[in-house]
């Protein structure tokens, strides 16, 4: 104590200058009330953002279901089960009073049928896809094709309709629709390869790179000790797969499941380009020409009657479409989330 | 539970196992007999570029349990998993020299690994129980080798199993729980009785107990001392108590070479190499 | 023990990996065509008049102009897009990785808002757009209708603002991985100093994530250049600009983007045989702009995941 009692005021002011000019850390020390004012205002700052992007989803939920009301209430639970869209349209287009009366149930069974066959489609190709690039590919393969999938995520939608157009329907008129064929169903609806095959195709390859990519996370993600025990026992390499990986994957592998779904659920341009002029629901009792018919999924049915939405109803009715769209996809993105815990808790418990 | 944990272990007998007379006269026995069942000759092993193993020379003798012991990272797992062939797995990995079972080169080339694998049984470290069912794990072995196999034949299979590993008593009445349900020492059990049901000739145990409690180890050590009646055992350990207490042969392994191998007793009291008895006292590890 | 021997039973080799092999042999053919074809067929018509010429009304394929107004659209709506949305994703991702308390229900909430409207159609976002912006009150964004309370509802800036909704929760997901795999020890250094929160953030953590963030920001633009359904639907169907006659000036800028416009996007849409359009030659050449756009962002992606690969040893 007595060595700084011996300091004078001055030369303590000086070391102190001294300090604060070399060690800069120091130096925020005597301007901090400055850095900390600022700090909580960035901090503010940010929270806002935040909160702007998390509060995004709640406006737009809420404006598509208040411009959609009307819509249902003229038409109740009718809007889903009853038929008859394009015709609606036209009425509510041609005439000069409101008419309100729109049957959804053609785009809804669209969506459906679209999307339910390219998941069939995707879930085949993609599992094999995904067990090749988990399991059986050779490092030197290995990353081109996984390059080659992300490219194949970024391709656009509208590239992918105007190939669609421009090779699978005219492909498709050409394999599966004979004159005799055309003839036969002209009085139903006509046949140009603009179809619920095309629409299928097209769709499953531009969701497979989604499912890919989470369902070989989730394959990767199985603890390795797990195959080594069942190689230790004997078990060759494609039923360890089978029987051990796959099993303990499959959370992961449905939540990819998910995410493609709401991807081709959502799915508007492509279908349009090569899915069908005209909202027509496919009849099963027709055999194998259920696929030659022409569709229009939710999502396509707004793109493609947007010349029509100057009339106030048609309007309106599009948004109903799209307050059903936002319903289906909130479901399945919750669902995904939930999904894609589960299985991330199931592994993590395991690696203990 | 912990008073009868703590008599147990105070019940344990005291120094190296070996010393203890029946330990002591199997392991004249088997010298006798003098039946090798796993061994090595000149064996030399790669991870790409970097040799791991060096010119081992090691017979297993039917019916004893050898332990493998030396610091880490001097090759004793490898060269564990080089005779059942599991680092085939490893793409970088390389291997020359013999490695025969009852005289059959095991890299020959019309060798079924399925089969050599379920001879040659592998318990891990950690213990690594599928997610399944208790009944399922034991199962699973058995039905990937056997798909024809009768439900009933099967539920004999996996109780005898569970009874030569000392489980049975602790889940027979909850086969369907799930094989994480249950604790540290019944999990590595489970994973030997997985490993009994396929009907092994050797069972190798890497590390097996290094991940348990003392109450646990003991009652897998003396496990594994009933077990090398019918089995060859060859287990792979840092715990040099534990190797006294239940092996009849060492095997001391230092940066991939076989220093020296022998009687446990003998080993332990007056081992041959200077860096076996430096080992063995503590100087390094 | 003569039964390891001589088992080569005939292995029964189920046909499971080679069909593995064989799916995937089938998409990586689809997904080379899908790249190569247009790029053939589209390079075809790509010459310097195509690239600066503005479209011409015209059914004859020869008459119909080239693509010099597209290519400007969607520069257009990628630059309104990412100038909004790279400081608000930012913010939100800082926020969420570094202030926010990880389990807290207000955090889980905002993160469960962004995926959300990640699921979201472009379609459901374009309408939504157009409901939002018919709105008298907000014709500042496109113009005002003749003799109705209605604003016309189709601008680039609509489109460029609705395009936000579609991206934003993309970027903040890369800008957040990014952001939580730079090494806890940087910021453990930093706070070792004695700095602030928001300094470490600036100065420690954020230059160690740039790529990341530069790559989220990229994912961004690839998207927005990709979309269809939010232009078609917000920024309009007219081929060229339909604002100031002399778009390109400077000053006229603030009308260009209040007036309509096309992208690459709804160019391709209208020119196929889907749209009213007549030209699929023009179409594919449309595309092969728009390719290779999104392949050089794509490499610039990979190039940018391989350094950052470097600098993280």
């Amino acid at each position: 104590m007595k060595a700084f009692d011996s300091k004078t005021a001055s030369s303590v002011e000086q070391e102190n200058i001294v300090l604060k000019q070399v060690y800069s850390p120091l130096r925020i020390e005597s301007a901090s009330r400055r850095y900390r004012l600022w700090d909580k205002i960035v901090e503010k700052l940010l929270l806002l953002a935040a909160i702007i992007s998390g509060s995004l989803v709640l406006v737009v939920i809420f404006f598509v279901i208040k411009e959609a009301i009307p819509i249902f209430v003229h038409n109740g639970v009718r809007f889903v089960t009853a038929g008859g869209w394009d015709q609606d349209i036209s009425k509510a287009w041609a005439s000069v009073e409101p008419m309100w009366r729109f049957g959804a149930l053609p785009v809804i069974v669209g969506t459906f049928i679209a999307t339910g066959g390219a998941l069939i489609l995707t879930f085949i190709l993609g599992i094999g896809c995904s067990i090749f690039l988990a399991e059986l590919a050779p490092d030197a393969i290995r990353s081109p094709v996984e390059a080659i999938i992300r490219l194949l995520a970024g391709i656009p939608s509208v590239v992918f309709g105007l190939i669609g157009l421009m090779i699978v329907v005219p492909l498709i008129m050409d394999w599966f629709i004979s004159d005799e064929l055309a003839l036969k169903y002209i009085k139903i609806v006509p046949l140009d390869g603009q179809s619920l095959l095309a629409g299928i195709l097209v769709l499953t390859f531009m969701i497979l790179p989604f499912f890919i990519t989470v369902a070989v996370d989730a394959l990767r993600a199985v603890p390795k000790t797990y195959k080594e025990a069942s190689l230790a026992l004997g078990v060759n390499g494609w039923r360890t797969i089978v029987k051990v990986v796959i099993p303990v994957a499959t959370p992961g592998i449905v939540a990819g499941i998910v995410l493609a779904s709401g991807r081709a659920v959502g799915e508007a341009i492509a279908l349009s380009m090569v899915a069908g002029a005209m909202a027509f629901m496919p009849d099963p009792s027709h055999g194998a020409v259920f696929f030659l018919e022409p569709i229009r999924t939710m999502a396509s049915a707004i793109v493609d009657n947007k010349e029509t939405m100057g009339a106030e109803t048609v309007e309106t009715a599009l948004f109903a479409i799209g307050s059903l769209l936002l319903l289906v996809s909130v479901l399945l993105s919750l669902t995904a989330r939930i999904t894609f815990n589960r299985f991330q808790k199931r592994v993590m418990g395991m690696v203990e | 539970m912990e008073n009868k944990d703590m008599q147990f272990l105070r019940n344990q007998s005291y120094g190296p196992a070996p010393l203890s007379e029946e330990n002591g006269e199997r392991a004249k026995m088997a010298a006798k007999t003098n039946t090798v069942k796993i061994e090595t000759r000149n064996l030399n092993a790669w991870y790409g570029p970097k040799q791991v193993i060096f010119s081992v020379d090691l017979p297993v003798i039917e019916n004893e349990i050898i332990a493998f012991i030396g610091p880490s990272g001097c090759g004793k797992s490898t060269y564990l998993r080089c005779m059942n062939r599991m680092n085939d797995i490893i793409k970088s990995f390389r291997i020359e020299g013999d490695i025969t079972l009852d005289g059959y080169d095991i890299y020959a080339r019309d060798v079924d690994l399925a089969t050599l694998r379920r001879k040659v049984g592998m318990v891990f470290q950690h213990p690594n129980p599928f997610p399944m069912s208790i009944f399922d794990n034991i199962a699973f072995g058995v039905r990937e080798s056997n798909r024809r196999i009768k439900k009933a034949e099967l539920g004999e299979i996996v109780e005898e199993s569970l009874r030569q590993a000392s489980l049975w008593n602790e889940v027979k009445d909850n086969l369907n729980a799930s094989g994480l349900s249950l604790s540290g020492g019944q999990q590595q059990r489970l994973c030997i009785a997985r490993a009994l049901a396929v009907k092994p000739e050797v069972i190798m145990l890497d590390e097996p107990c290094s991940s348990l409690d003392p109450v646990s180890t003991a009652r897998i050590e003396e496990l594994l001392l009933q077990l090398c009646e019918e089995y060859t055992i060859i287990i792979v350990t840092h715990n040099l108590g534990q190797a006294r207490r239940i092996s009849h042969r060492m095997a001391f392994f230092l940066n991939g070479r076989l220093i020296e191998e022998g009687p446990t007793a003998e080993m332990s009291i007056r081992p041959r190499c200077r860096e076996t008895e430096n080992y063995l006292c503590g100087r390094f590890g | 023990m003569i039964d390891i021997a001589l088992k080569k039973k005939r292995n029964r080799t189920s046909p499971g990996p080679f069909l593995c092999w064989l799916s995937t042999a089938i998409i990586v053919v689809v997904c080379a065509g899908l790249v190569i074809y247009p790029l053939i067929v589209g390079a075809k018509a790509i010459n310097l008049e195509f690239l600066l010429t503005d479209p011409l009304p015209s059914l004859k394929e020869e008459l119909s102009g080239g693509i010099l107004t597209p290519i400007a659209g969607t520069i257009i709506i990628i630059l309104i897009t990412s100038v909004i949305t790279t400081p608000i994703a930012l913010g939100t991702a800082i926020y969420l990785t570094e202030y926010a308390g990880r389990d807290k229900l207000p955090t889980r909430l905002m993160s469960l808002g962004i995926d959300v409207l990640a699921g979201v159609p472009s379609a459901v976002l374009a309408i939504f757009g157009l409901a939002v912006f018919s709105l008298p009150q907000l014709a500042i964004f496109s113009s005002k209708v003749e003799g109705a309370e209605l604003s016309f509802g189709n601008s680039f800036l609509v489109g460029g603002i609705v395009m936000i909704l579609h991206i934003i929760s993309f970027v903040i997901k890369a800008m957040e991985e990014s952001i939580k795999s730079v090494p806890s020890s940087y910021r453990d250094a930093a706070y070792a100093l004695g700095t602030t929160r928001w300094r470490t953030i600036k100065r420690a953590v954020l230059p160690a994530a740039r790529p990341g963030i530069i790559t989220g920001i990229i994912l961004g633009i690839g998207l927005i250049a990709g979309d269809t359904a939010i232009i078609w639907l917000c920024v309009g169907g007219s081929m060229t600009m339909t604002g100031a006659e002399q778009w390109w000036l400077p000053w006229n800028w603030l009308a260009v983007i209040q007036h309509s416009g096309s992208t690459l996007t709804s160019y391709i849409f209208y020119s196929s045989p889907a749209g009213e359009g007549n030209s699929p030659n023009k179409a594919f050449g449309a595309v092969f702009v728009l390719m290779v756009i999104i392949l050089a962002l794509n490499l610039i992606v990979d190039y940018l995941g391989k350094t950052k690969k470097i600098t993280q040893v």
